[in-house]
């Protein structure tokens, strides 16, 4: 099945970084802000989103919780550098399917992102 | 006639006896009151007496006390306003009688209503109670209950009644003021947070205030009047020592043993208006608990530096580190994959410079900054701010107001740390507007004094550092961006703060450091939605 996935970071490095770590699996769509990923989501269907929870203007967290209103059972995969401890709560709360550590293994960004597909949706 | 003169002597002895035994109770000015005003309806058989007593607060005269010895309603008692009684008493000086009222009432505008007012029973006259000239109430008398007219002998000694009740009324006003004002202190000295100890000339304690029995853990009824040497041996000396010497003691640390506690002390001589030395005062705090406080916030400070230099320094880190991790674990699969050879390329020296960069960063805000300073023109700096800024983002959708005020003087500064604060400013400022805006750039010239008066926020404390005397040349960089939050105006000055978050934020501390070292602050004004307003001040020489 053909999967398709969108990165969310304001960072080129890292957007860039996780498309081309997925890009030969998956349908890889990439953005650079909280506000456009909303819109592409309402009008596009994605199976997964990560997403950086750091970012200008509208930040992570508050992506999330967009996302959790217009599909509550899209998967998401939070990146992060300060291994969880920012907002764990909040995002406990909203619920994610996984985390990605800054910086990425290729290795293991795969296979938590293949685990999550492939779990039953 | 014999027996006349020997039954006034009697009466005026039997008076002034009982008097005697009236002054004790002064201490209750009210029962005091009443027991004259019943001595006095007694001894002359009055069917009625009234003593109105002039309020010092509101200057207006107030019935204090009344007595009817007949069998009369008290309907009388109730507060009111005798002025024109006392106009009258205090221009004549004499007993006032109901026969003269018509009389005086042609030939002024008085409105001697007292004695219609208080007609059960109807008030004869009315004698002044004066000390010194000034009239401090009144005695109205009524009617004997036998109907005798008052003889000369009963109107002397009713005047002298008076004259004695008026110094003693007075004195009692007097103290009563004092006591108030004393207990008003004792209020202020138990509630003060300092411990306060005062002793006399032979060391003995006269005051200890609640805060010094917390602090000292002594109660003022075991020390008052004692020997102060009884409450700590340190404090003692010093406060002693203070009596005998004279020498005052400006936040003296004494140290207190077994209970470990540190006091700052200060001391001073106490005299009286003659100048003459009637003891010592001593006020202290617990300075253990200021440490303690103090310390706190500074170690609380230091974790969240702590905190947000972690934060950026993992986000700068790590992003950079994570395109370059990419890169080299990808290479051996991707060798063919042309894209991702240029990108990344492109992207690992990118994010390698940058890295590069935020550590320069970091390095120069760590360095002290250089005064070497020269004559500097404040719209050239701008100016060329401007340029390179114009010149590098080429920022669309922005226009740009130069308001810059004629003749302005130089400043002494540095060239290229004025250019890094403008520069900073004037980013940040088209940073906050997205979607485009107006950025206005103001110069002008103005007083210290007038800086002061003006409403906007001051970040911490760059008021104390106005100096009202001195002319500030101020810049002012205003945007219609999206504004700062209000709890985070204080704080975005500070090191990697920043409310772009996970940006590693050196460069309004950079700024205020660099305007710190020009002697200059910061003001900032700013609403949501509606734009930032940050405004620069330069002293100039």
């Amino acid at each position: 099945m053909d999967y398709n996935i969108l990165v969310v970071d304001d960072d080129i490095g890292n957007r860039e970084s996780i498309r081309m770590i997925l890009k030969d699996y998956y349908n890889v769509s990439i953005i650079d802000n909280g506000k456009d990923a909303v819109e592409l989501i309402k009008k596009e269907n994605f199976h997964l989103v990560i997403l950086d929870i750091i970012m200008p203007g509208m930040d992570g967290i508050e992506v999330l919780r967009k996302i959790k209103e217009i599909n509550p059972n899209l998967k998401i995969i939070i990146v992060t550098a300060t291994k969880k401890k920012d907002f764990a709560d909040e995002i406990d709360i909203l619920g994610v399917s996984g985390w990605i550590d800054k910086p990425f293994d290729v290795n293991e960004v795969r296979k938590v992102v293949k685990d999550i597909l492939e779990k039953d949706i | 006639m014999e027996l006349t003169l020997q039954k006034t002597q009697l009466k005026s002895d039997i008076l002034l006896r009982k008097f005697t035994k009236v002054i004790p109770h002064i201490s209750d000015l009210d029962k005091f009151l009443k027991l004259v005003i019943d001595l006095i309806a007694n001894t002359f058989k009055l069917s009625r007496a009234t003593l109105v007593l002039l309020d010092e607060q509101t200057g207006k005269s107030v019935v204090r006390v009344s007595t009817i010895l007949k069998d009369e309603k008290n309907s009388d008692m109730e507060l009111r306003t005798v002025e024109s009684e006392v106009t009258w008493l205090t221009d004549h000086k004499r007993i006032l009688y109901k026969g003269e009222i018509r009389e005086i009432q042609q030939i002024t505008d008085l409105n001697l209503t007292l004695f219609e007012e208080l007609k059960s029973p109807e008030l004869n006259m009315y004698v002044p109670l004066m000390v010194n000239d000034k009239i401090i109430g009144m005695l109205g008398i009524g009617d004997k209950l036998n109907n005798e007219t008052f003889t000369s002998e009963d109107l002397r000694l009713m005047s002298m009644m008076t004259d004695y009740l008026a110094v003693i009324i007075d004195h009692a006003f007097f103290h009563k003021a004092m006591f108030n004002q004393k207990e008003h202190h004792r209020n202020i000295l138990d509630n003060i947070t300092c411990g306060t100890i005062t002793i006399d000339t032979e060391g003995k304690v006269t005051t200890f205030n609640r805060s010094a029995e917390s602090i000292l853990g002594f109660k003022s009824h075991h020390v008052l009047g004692k020997n102060v040497q009884m409450i700590q041996g340190n404090l003692a000396n010093l406060i002693l020592d203070t009596l005998r010497t004279g020498k005052v003691y400006r936040r003296e640390e004494i140290h207190i043993l077994p209970e470990n506690i540190l006091l700052g002390v200060s001391t001073s001589r106490l005299y009286n208006a003659n100048g003459e030395i009637t003891g010592a005062a001593m006020v202290f705090a617990n300075l253990l608990e200021i440490k303690h406080a103090e310390k706190e916030i500074r170690r609380k400070g230091r974790n969240m530096f702590w905190n947000r230099l972690a934060d950026s320094l993992s986000h700068e880190i790590k992003n950079s580190l994570s395109t370059a991790k990419t890169f080299l674990q990808l290479y051996p699969e991707k060798l063919n994959d042309l894209e991702f050879k240029e990108k990344f390329h492109n992207l690992t020296l990118q994010n390698i410079e940058k890295l590069d960069a935020f550590v320069d960063k970091i390095n120069k805000f760590a360095q002290p900054l250089d005064k070497n300073f020269s004559e500097i023109d404040i719209h050239e700096i701008i100016d060329d701010v401007l340029f390179s800024i114009f010149k590098e983002k080429n920022p669309k959708n922005i226009i740009f107001v130069r308001n810059y005020a004629k003749d302005l003087p130089n400043i002494m500064g540095s060239y290229t740390q004025l250019q890094e604060v403008f520069g900073n400013l004037i980013l940040n400022s088209i940073e906050a507007m997205p979607e485009g805006g107006t950025l206005t750039i103001t110069t002008e010239l103005s007083k210290g004094s007038s800086i002061l008066n003006e409403k906007s926020v001051f970040l911490s404390d760059s008021r104390l550092l106005v100096d009202c005397n001195n002319n500030y040349l101020i810049v002012s960089i205003a945007d219609t961006g999206v504004g700062i939050p209000k709890e985070d105006i204080s704080k975005i000055f500070e090191p990697f703060f920043s409310i772009k978050k996970g940006r590693a934020s050196l460069g309004l501390a950079i700024v205020s450091k660099i305007v710190e070292n020009h002697n200059g602050f910061i003001k900032v004004e700013s609403e949501i939605g509606e734009g930032s307003n940050f405004v620069i001040h330069f002293p100039v020489e």
